[in-house]
């Protein structure tokens, strides 16, 4: 998890295209995104846990991490959960909107430590977004890594995102997928799986916690419970990452307001070890 | 299956981790596999609390009757977890439903046994107790987590 200086210019928003936008969830879109010129993007690629500073015109800018990575044309994807003026604004652009991006920043998940180990995915909620990524960059290298369980927690079966690429991972057989929904929202859901807290699915899940590493995203309770039920299982503090959520302006190290202890989340993070970070979070915020 | 064929199973599950042999054995006597089709009732809530369930397979919901609205599942206990924990403690019935979401299998260990079993050898009782409350307490904290509605609004 290196610190990553931005490649293209850190201030300068570039323009890009909405090209798709698919409807996740009541709140929730996963918009397509292109450059609209050929210099765009360029090497700064982004990588899986990197975000973008996206903003739609007259709403506002934020963080939103890439849900998937350039593919054709440079085209990336992000999923944006409406919770408030700007996410509202950009989970709302349909195709042919222009919305301004600013990135790729962070330091993205270190995939590297889990070379020829048995990974382990957590996810809880929207955080499935940034960690989708590293999913997929797993699976296009399936035999670099041993097992790979992927587990979702999500508040109803109605808020669950990226449904089909979860029913497409499940269907390869080589990667385990597990889902479990808080509640059922709708008592005559017709949801077969499982109902509890994403932790629970730990004891479910096969692999071996000396030689696992952990990637986890979820809001900051989960991530703690997570990072405590690793432990239980036997999994070292030392081989679990997490992303870590701050609010942010420059998202370039400038103005301070992703601090975290001695932290600026957006520079250092935010993908860090939980080791550095689960103390700072137990640190009480006013 | 065979009565050492259930054995195993008791043995293989992680209820009985730290359990000695001659423990799982005293525990594991009389027990029965039960399997479930989806939608299949395990027991009712008032019912008595006759057995002490290990999950082995598959997902039973934990479920609550409300007039009018039927049967609402609060949460599911799958394969490597106890099912169940009225057995243990007067009056021994059961406090919810529960009913099979997905094919699955447990174990039912006889609870008259098991508690004998405790009530005869104080080490064995401590090791089961601990077991529930490890259960109790991760249930707990999940109650917790899913009241705390994590994944809504206003959380990070
Ligand atoms: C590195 C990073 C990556 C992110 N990736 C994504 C992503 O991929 N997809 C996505 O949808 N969001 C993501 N977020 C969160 C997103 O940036 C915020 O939801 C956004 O800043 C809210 O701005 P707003 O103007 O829409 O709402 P505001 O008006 O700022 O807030 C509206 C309400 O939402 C609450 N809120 C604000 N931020 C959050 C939050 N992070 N989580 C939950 N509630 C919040 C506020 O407390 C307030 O009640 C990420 C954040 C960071 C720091
Ligand atoms: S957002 Fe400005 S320093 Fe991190």
């Amino acid at each position: 998890m290196a610190i990553a200086e931005p490649t293209v210019a850190p201030l300068v928003p570039q323009l890009l295209e909405v090209r798709a936008h698919r409807r996740e969830t009541a709140d929730t879109a996963t918009l397509t995104l292109a450059p609209t010129g050929p210099t765009a993007l360029g090497d700064a690629a982004p990588r899986p846990g990197q975000f973008a500073m996206l903003a739609a015109f007259g709403a506002g800018e934020v963080p939103i991490s890439y849900s998937a990575m350039a593919g054709h044309g440079g085209a990336v994807e992000h999923t944006v959960r409406s919770v408030g003026a700007a996410t509202a604004a950009l989970a709302a652009a349909r195709p042919g909107d222009l919305v301004a991006s600013r990135g790729p920043f962070g330091t993205g998940w270190d995939l590297d430590a889990a070379t020829g180990r048995d990974v382990v995915v957590v996810a809880g909620g929207i955080g499935l977004a940034p960690l989708r990524g590293v999913v997929d960059a797993v699976l296009a290298d399936r035999d670099r890594y041993g097992s790979v369980n992927v587990l979702v927690g999500a508040r109803t079966p109605d808020d669950l995102c990226f449904a089909e690429h979860l029913r497409g991972w499940s269907a390869r057989g080589d990667v385990e997928v597990a889902i479990t929904v808080d509640r059922l929202g709708d008592p005559a859901s017709r949801w077969p799986g499982a109902i509890g807290v994403v932790t629970g699915l730990l004891d479910g899940a096969c692999f071996d916690p000396d030689a696992a590493t952990a990637f986890v995203c979820g809001p900051e309770v989960m991530m703690r419970a997570t990072v405590r039920a690793l432990g239980v299982q036997g999994v070292d503090v030392a081989d679990v990452q997490v992303s870590v959520e701050r609010s942010m302006t420059c998202g370039v190290g400038h103005c301070g307001h992703c601090q975290l202890g001695p932290v600026l989340v957006c520079r250092e993070g935010p993908v860090l070890p939980a080791a550095r970070v689960l103390p700072l979070l137990e640190v009480r915020e006013r | 299956m065979t009565e050492p064929e259930i054995r195993d199973l008791v043995a293989g599950h992680p209820f009985t981790s730290g359990l000695s042999p001659a423990e799982v054995d005293a525990i594991a006597e009389g027990a029965r596999v039960v399997d479930l089709l989806p939608g299949e009732a395990l027991f009712r809530e008032g019912r008595p609390a006759t057995h002490a369930y290990l999950v082995t397979h598959g997902h039973v919901g934990i479920e609550v009757h409300h007039p009018g609205r039927g049967s609402i599942a609060v949460s599911t206990v799958g394969a490597g977890e106890l099912l169940g924990w009225s057995w243990l403690l007067p009056p021994h019935a059961w406090h919810f439903d529960a009913t099979a979401r997905s094919i699955a299998r447990l174990v039912a260990l006889d609870a008259t046994t098991v508690r004998a079993a405790c009530d005869h050898d104080p080490a064995l009782d401590r090791r089961v107790a601990r077991q529930v409350m490890r259960t109790m307490t991760a249930r707990l904290e999940a109650a917790r987590h899913q009241l705390l509605d994590l994944y809504g609004h206003g959380h990070r």
